[in-house]
């Protein structure tokens, strides 16, 4: 049995039927990748394991356990992070105590270690601690997002869309720091439309289109895939 | 003349901050102004009262068991008439007509277990009364506004300095990336009706104590009054609830001695549209209102 499973996963939001039976695997130490255009159900999928989302059909197994009906804080609780689309900081709290709160399920003992740890990766951050996170730049609110999420000391960190909105440099800048979190230990969920940059530092990758799955693979054959290439890639 | 309007206002002022708090507090988590929340007040000086006469005039352990009951009504009332409201994602105006419920069935409730008419309240600090140079100040005033502020200095640590006050404000400013974070944001709502329903408590006591009788309607003239209080100050900010209710006190005291005493109940809200047209926002409130 992988490390994660989502099986035949429905999401319904009233009438809408975003996710119509997904099938995802992730293995202890990957990065996946889920492509797919605006309105696929990525956003959807990632909520959904977060415990955000009820699924109306479908399991979701973590380590052999099933977390399909738990909430939020009890997924957080099993070891699963989720960097939320639109990186969802709070505004008026200081980085320091949006970090804190990543670790808020976590030992108080060990949380100086941890925030050495965010602070190591995302040196820009520390910088802006006792600011209140609304004023930092978009870049910088994406690093704290993401570092909130570790904070969590997550077994599978999932972000969704770590790019959006930020500069070319910038987004190189993310991505390197994604495998660098991937090669510490920790097994990576990604959304992006940024499919080329994110199948690149991916080991597999699925293909979602309008809440289906339409292709899986290793994320080398995807990117030379003719069918991925056309629609994701830009020719 | 003017010193005494002063310092009875501030009397009046602080049990009206230790009332907006809940108010505001409610407002920060849940973005839902919460209208039973006078008659909680009402129902706490009622619980000291009632409470004090069936222990034979202890009134002290009659106060204090008062607040814990009152804070356990107010999670109950979330539990009881919010929280399937939340989990059935139903519109804020269904939960507001649900509090507006509550406050009537409170209120009459206390009418048919208490009867309807004005009870007597004892003042047991009959500490007597001190005067600087005109100005009479009795001693239950320097308590009343001595322990207001300790319990606001108290709540601005709980929300600004503890992990469950972080909580508090991480749920008002986004309940979704808070669950994310792991913190059970029923919990905190939970903690949030507790605390302001205990302060609550706490102010119809004083409330007793200083006008030396309550009756069942006085929690709708509060939560009038305490409502005004939280929008002068800002919505959802905790120091603009204490600043809004501690002015609100003296204006009211002084306007009602200068002008009429038949108008205190307008000055306040006249002081409160004038505010409100110079300063949307509120005194301390930010431009968007929903924050802690
Ligand atoms: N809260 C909601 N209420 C109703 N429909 C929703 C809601 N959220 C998403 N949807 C619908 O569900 C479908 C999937 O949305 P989702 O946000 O998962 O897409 P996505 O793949 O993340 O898109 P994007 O790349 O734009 O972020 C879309 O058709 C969307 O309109
Ligand atoms: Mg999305």
């Amino acid at each position: 049995m992988a490390f994660l499973e989502i099986e035949d996963l429905h999401v319904h939001y009233g009438a809408i039927h975003a996710l119509k039976g997904i099938h995802i695997q992730v293995e202890q130490g990957e990065i996946v990748t889920l492509i797919g255009s605006n309105g696929a159900g990525k956003t959807t999928t990632m909520n959904t394991a977060a415990g955000l989302l009820k699924p109306s059909q479908g399991k979701i197994i973590f380590q052999g356990e099933d977390i399909t009906r738990f909430d939020a804080p009890q997924v957080v609780k099993r070891g699963i992070c989720l960097s939320p689309e639109g990186r969802q900081v709070f505004p008026e709290l200081s980085v320091l105590e949006n970090l804190t709160l990543g670790a808020y399920l976590r030992p108080p003992k060990e949380r100086e270690e941890t925030i050495a740890v965010v602070y190591d990766l995302f040196p820009r951050i520390k910088e802006r601690m006792h600011q209140p996170a609304g004023t930092l730049s978009g870049g910088e609110q994406q690093m704290l997002a993401v570092g909130r999420a570790l904070m969590g000391k997550p077994k599978l960190l999932m972000l969704d869309e770590p790019s959006l909105g930020l500069a070319p440099i910038i987004i190189q800048e993310i991505f390197d720091l994604i495998v660098r979190i991937n090669q510490l230990g920790t097994t990576i969920l990604l959304v992006e439309q940024n499919a080329k940059m994110a199948l690149r530092i991916s080991h597999r990758g699925y293909v979602l289109e309008t809440g289906r799955i339409v292709l899986s693979d290793r994320a080398e054959a995807l990117l030379n895939s003719e069918q991925v290439r056309a629609a994701y890639l830009g020719g | 003349m003017f010193f005494q309007q002063v310092v009875n206002g501030l009397t009046i002022g602080s049990m009206y901050a230790l009332v907006a708090i809940g108010y505001t507090m409610v407002f920060g988590v849940l973005k839902l102004v919460n209208f039973s929340h006078g008659s909680v007040f009402m129902v706490g000086a009622y619980l000291t009262l009632e409470l004090s006469l069936a222990l034979g005039g202890n009134f002290f352990l009659a106060a204090a068991m008062s607040l814990v009951l009152t804070g356990m009504l107010g999670v109950v009332i979330d539990r009881a008439a919010l929280r399937r409201l939340r989990v059935k994602k139903a519109d804020r105006i269904t939960a507001l007509i649900s509090t507006l419920g509550v406050g009537t069935i409170l209120d009459n409730a206390v009418m048919i277990g208490f009867g309807s008419e004005t009870k007597a309240f004892p003042n047991v600090l009959q500490l007597g009364r001190f005067t600087i140079g005109t100005t009479v100040i009795s001693w239950v005033q320097v308590i009343i506004l001595a322990l207001a502020l300790v319990l606001m200095a108290i709540m601005s640590v709980i929300v600004y300095r503890t992990q469950m006050g972080c909580a508090m404000r991480a749920t008002s400013q986004n309940a979704d990336a808070a669950r994310l974070m792991g913190i059970n944001v029923n919990q905190v709502i939970a903690f949030t009706f507790f605390i302001g329903s205990l302060l609550a408590s706490i102010a119809g006591t004083m409330y007793g104590m200083y006008y030396e009788a309550i009756d069942p309607l006085m929690g709708s003239v509060i939560s009038m009054k305490t409502f005004a209080c939280v929008v002068l100050g800002g919505v959802g900010v905790l120091p603009g609830a204490m600043l809004g209710g501690l002015l609100i006190g003296v204006v009211e005291a002084v306007g009602a001695s200068y002008i009429s005493s038949g108008y205190r109940d307008a000055i306040a809200f006249a002081i409160l549209i004038l505010v409100l047209v110079l300063r949307p926002q509120g005194i301390l409130g930010k431009k968007v209102a929903d924050k802690l």
